[in-house]
Parts: structure tokens; sequence; C-alpha cells
């Protein structure tokens, strides 16, 4: 099960997705072997919720299929793919805030409550649900996504004093919230 | 220095964004700092459990499929198939079937050549023939007086060789051969024609010239699961097209990628015994496949439910009427060994029941099939097995 279009780079299977029919799907389906597992992974632990990175991440994938017919040179898919996910991410907290606020607290409540049967990636996950959005995202963009601070200012558009400064405040803060745990995990 | 200064140069250093002098200011800091030590530990914990957070880079199923829906796309799209200017090409659609095609002239010429040289129709020829005839597995029969009263009375020349033993005065008939045929000590087969009884002779002989000193006559039955044909028989032609049905495992919860006339095979068989058949089939059937994909590190579980093509030899053997005797009903084994489109091995078992209505040319049988497909991806390999139903019609030349 050899993947002959392992060798494609990500401009020229951009390029054959205007092509004929079954070229374009072997290319769509190369692109998201590629990069589906990123993209995800923002989504769902920017969003905080499966349900939500599921639908956001299926939009993206849809949209970036259908805006691929169009005539434009790619320089950075991945990052293409990431402004994609980030728009509709945003789209939808700002229709959620309110009752994800409420929801993300209970959910930390319960969690607090079970702490002792919860293993420290699930208190990360749920930490991370506290932060604010605007730390969350930059978390996720270094952590999940593996981006420098320089492509974080690049893909956000902000300074990078800016980026650091969130992300300084995004770890302190998690770091803030699972001290405890960490500290009776490193007990055990 | 500024303890929250320091505390950020910690978070910059883990991230790889710290200059050389940077590096070394925070490790004299972290040298004369416990605090400082144990938030660089906490900040290490938690980056290194980030890492193995594998669940958020696994897109569920379900999302893969709808977007590929939504986009038309069959889920079980071939990522193998190289780009092309022109996939509709005569030469691109040779190549495709070029290894299928080499699989059935490999797999017809090596059937024809094990069954014309060895197991050639009528009177075995060679000794390996010969051998299998003669060394059959089931002995029904154990030793029995013979009839002194007949051996006495007739030539030197000749002693008593016991028939077929269909019946008790069947039994107790005689054929008189050349005694020096014999005297070998080894036993002799009579090939019955439509039958699959030989009776042999072992005889103990004190003295060669007077039969009257013989004890007894050791008679042996055997019973062979073959009949051979004779060369007057004509070899039988069975074309058959059964449907399959049944559940993979792993089945991953997706919708298969079914092509039309999938889950069914076509075969060829030919009879070489009434009860043996030899032939070669082909088939197109969904399986489910779930593999490994390491990714930069990262492992990826991927689930597929495409329709692949495999090609087999097989045989086929059904049980001989003298055994099972519901008119026209054959309980039947199948076994086949073969390759499929996705490049490994593939083996499947079928037992089952056959009708064949007497005087018809067709059969119809049902009978239940096992499965087990192997594949390979990134030098691993996996097994799919699967187990369900078969039906089908033989057409009979």
């Amino acid at each position: 099960m050899t993947n002959e279009l392992e060798k494609y780079s990500d401009s020229e299977l951009f390029k054959m997705l205007s092509n004929n029919t079954k070229e374009s799907e072997n290319a769509f389906m190369e692109i998201y072997r590629r990069y589906s597992g990123r993209i995800y992974a923002y989504c769902k632990r920017f969003l905080g919720s499966k349900e939500d990175a599921m639908d956001v991440f299926q939009d993206t994938f849809i949209k970036f299929y259908q805006s691929s017919k169009e005539e434009r040179e790619m320089t950075n898919l991945p990052a293409f793919l990431l402004r994609i996910a980030r728009n509709l991410c945003l789209n939808t907290l700002r229709q959620k805030r309110q009752s994800t606020e409420l929801e993300d607290y209970m959910s930390f409540i319960i969690l607090d409550k079970e702490k002792e049967n919860t293993e420290l990636l699930e208190l990360i996950k749920n930490a991370l649900k506290q932060l604010p959005e605007d730390y969350r995202e930059v978390f996720v963009l270094r952590e999940y996504e593996g981006m420098s601070y320089n492509e974080i200012a690049e893909h956000l558009n902000i300074s990078l004093a800016l980026v650091k400064v969130r992300l300084f405040r995004a770890k302190e803060k998690l770091r803030e919230i699972l001290a405890p745990y960490i500290s009776e995990l490193s007990k055990l | 220095m500024d303890f929250e200064k320091t505390t950020e140069m910690i978070i910059q250093y883990l991230d790889g964004e710290l200059s050389y002098q940077e590096e070394e200011e925070l490790f004299n800091a972290l040298a004369t700092n416990e605090e400082l030590r144990n938030i660089m530990r906490e900040h290490l914990t938690i980056a290194r459990t980030i890492r193995n957070d594998f669940d958020a880079y696994q897109p569920p199923t379900e999302a893969t499929l709808n977007i590929l829906t939504s986009l038309g796309i069959s889920p079980a799209i071939n990522n193998n198939s190289q780009p092309t200017t022109s996939d509709n090409s005569i030469l691109s659609k040779t190549k495709k079937f070029a290894p299928y095609i080499l699989l059935v002239l490999i797999t017809s010429l090596l059937t024809y050549f094990v069954t014309s040289t060895y197991l050639k129709h009528g009177e075995p020829k060679t000794e390996v023939v010969k051998s299998i005839v003669q060394t059959p597995p089931v002995i029904i029969a154990t030793p029995m007086e013979s009839n002194e009263t007949l051996t006495k009375n007739k030539s030197h020349h000749s002693i008593p060789v016991a028939k077929s033993e269909k019946s008790i005065a069947q039994e107790n008939s005689f054929q008189f051969v050349p005694k020096n045929s014999i005297l070998n000590e080894k036993p002799i087969a009579i090939n019955e024609t439509k039958s699959n009884q030989f009776s042999f002779q072992k005889e103990l002989y004190s003295n060669r010239q007077n039969h009257q000193n013989y004890s007894y006559v050791n008679r042996i039955s055997i019973q062979t699961p073959f009949v051979v044909r004779n060369n007057e028989e004509p070899r039988n032609i069975f074309f058959t097209i059964r449907g399959i049905t049944g559940k993979s495992f792993p089945n991953p919860n997706i919708s298969s990628s079914d092509k039309f006339l999938s889950n069914a095979s076509v075969g060829l068989y030919f009879t070489q015994w009434d009860n043996v058949k030899f032939g070669i089939e082909f088939g197109n059937e969904v399986f489910g496949l779930s593999y490994l994909n390491v990714k930069d590190g990262v492992e990826f579980t991927y689930e597929q439910k495409p329709s692949i093509y495999w090609g087999a030899v097989a045989i086929d053997y059904s049980l001989p009427a003298q055994v099972f005797s519901i008119p026209g009903l054959h309980p039947f084994a199948t076994v086949l060994a073969g390759s499929s489109q996705i490049g490994g091995p593939l083996f499947k078992g079928i037992i089952g029941l056959k009708y064949h209505p007497f005087g018809s040319n067709f059969e119809m049988y049902l009978g239940s099939e096992g499965s087990l497909l192997f594949y390979q991806n990134q030098k691993n390999y996996y097994l799919t097995r699967k187990l369900g139903l078969t039906y089908g019609l033989s057409i009979i030349f």
C-alpha cells in the first residue's frame, strides 16, 4: 500500500485539484492524509468541544476543496488550511460563547471531583478550556501545530512581542492550574 | 534577575526560542533557584504530556466520511494511482490489469501441468499416481478365513483372488489369476471403474508347489475417497457464479465502496475425479481494513472498507453418494488460495451443501465461507478475517 502521491509537493497536489476528477480526488486524499490530523487537533483543542471541532473540521476541508477550483498560487498549504479552520472556529466561538463558558465551568467542576482517577492529559485539556480564546489559540498553534513564534505572529497577524506575552500567560496559567496535580503525580 | 522574566525565559527555552546568551543567563538563574527549577519541571511535564495527546490528531472516521460524501469522493479511493495525463488510455488500462491477466495465465498453466502430468484420466500410468491409488486411507475390513474347498480343486497355477465385496454373494465369488503374478506378496489392486472399492489379497503359502498347505488368506478391503475416471468419460467443466455475504474482522463503521457486481465471484472448474474438481475463481468483495500509518513520528490508524478484486486457484471436494445418501444433495468443501488487488495472499475455505437435480446440467449450492486476507503497509503485515455465507449456481458443460 505505498502511496505514489507522497512524493508530490503541496503546491503540485494543489494544482492537481483542478484537473480531472480522479486525479483531483487522489490529490485531495493525499492532502487530507497529510494535514487532517493537524487541522483536527487545532479545531479540537482550540474549540474544546469534540462536536464543534468535528463540524468545523469538516467545513474546513469542504471549503478548501471548493476554493481549490479557483485560480490561485499556493505557497503554504497548511497555513491556508489553518486560516480557513481559524475563521470557522472564531465564528463558532462567537455563536457559542455564552453557553460554552457555563458548560466548561461545569465540566471542570465534575472533573475536579474525579481528579484522583483523571490523568494529567485530561486535566490539561480541561484546563485549556479555561484559558481566554486569544491565549488558547496561541498555545494550540505552538504546542499542537508546532509553529515557531514568528510563524504564529505571521499567521495571526500580530507582533512577535504579543505572541510571547500571550504564550507566557497561557502556559503560566496552565501551570498554575495543574501544579497541584503535577506535584501529586510526581509523588506517585 | 526578575523572577517573571526568568519564568518567561524558561518557556521560551523549552520552545527553542532563546539565544545562546539568554540560555546561559537562564542556566545561571536555575542553578541558584530551586523554585525556578520546579517551574521548569512543571512546564516540561505539561509539554511532554501534550506530545502524547494523539487523540487530538485523529479525526473521527465519521467526519472523514462526511467530508468525502459531501464532495462526492469515494471513501475507498485508491491513493496508489499515479497521476497521468490520461487515465483512460489503453496502455494504462492494460497496465492496471496486467498482474491479474498474468495471475490467470500462471494458475491456468500450473493447473494444466499438474493435472496432465500427474493426474491423468483412466488407468494411472505413473508410479506417483499408483501410489496415491494404492495407499488409500480407510481400511474397512480385517482378515477372513478363506474357502479351502475352492482352492483345493483348482489348478496349481492359479490361486483365488477375491473381487469387490458389494454383497455376500459377491464376497464368495472368486476369480482365478495366474499364481506367478501375485507371488511377490504385494497387494494387487483391481481397478473397478465407477466404484471406489478395491480388493486386495495377501497370501501366505508355506509351499509354492502345493496350494493345500496355505493356512489362510488375509483379505483387506480398502476404500478410497476418490473415483478414478476412465478414458471414455468426458471431463466436465463447471462455470460457477456465486454471491458472498459476510462480516469482516475488523469491520470499520463506515459505508463500503460497493461497486457493481461486488461481493460476487465467477469461476471455472473441471472434474478430475468424480468428487474432486480443480479450478480458478475471480471475485470482487468488500473487506474491512485497519492499519497503522506513521507520519512525522505520529501513529495514525487508517480504516477503510474497499471493494477488492481477488483471484485464486481452487480445489473442491464433494462427498460421494455412497457416503451421503440424500438424492441430489452433496456436502462439499472448497479451498481457495490466491492473491488480492492490494498485494497480499488470500485464503478461503467453504463448506456447504450442493443440490444437483437428477439429469440436469446445473447445480446450486449454499455454504459458509471463511476468508483470510493479508496486506502490508509500511513494512507491517495486517490480517482481515471474514466470515459469512456464499450461495451460487454452477452450469455444467
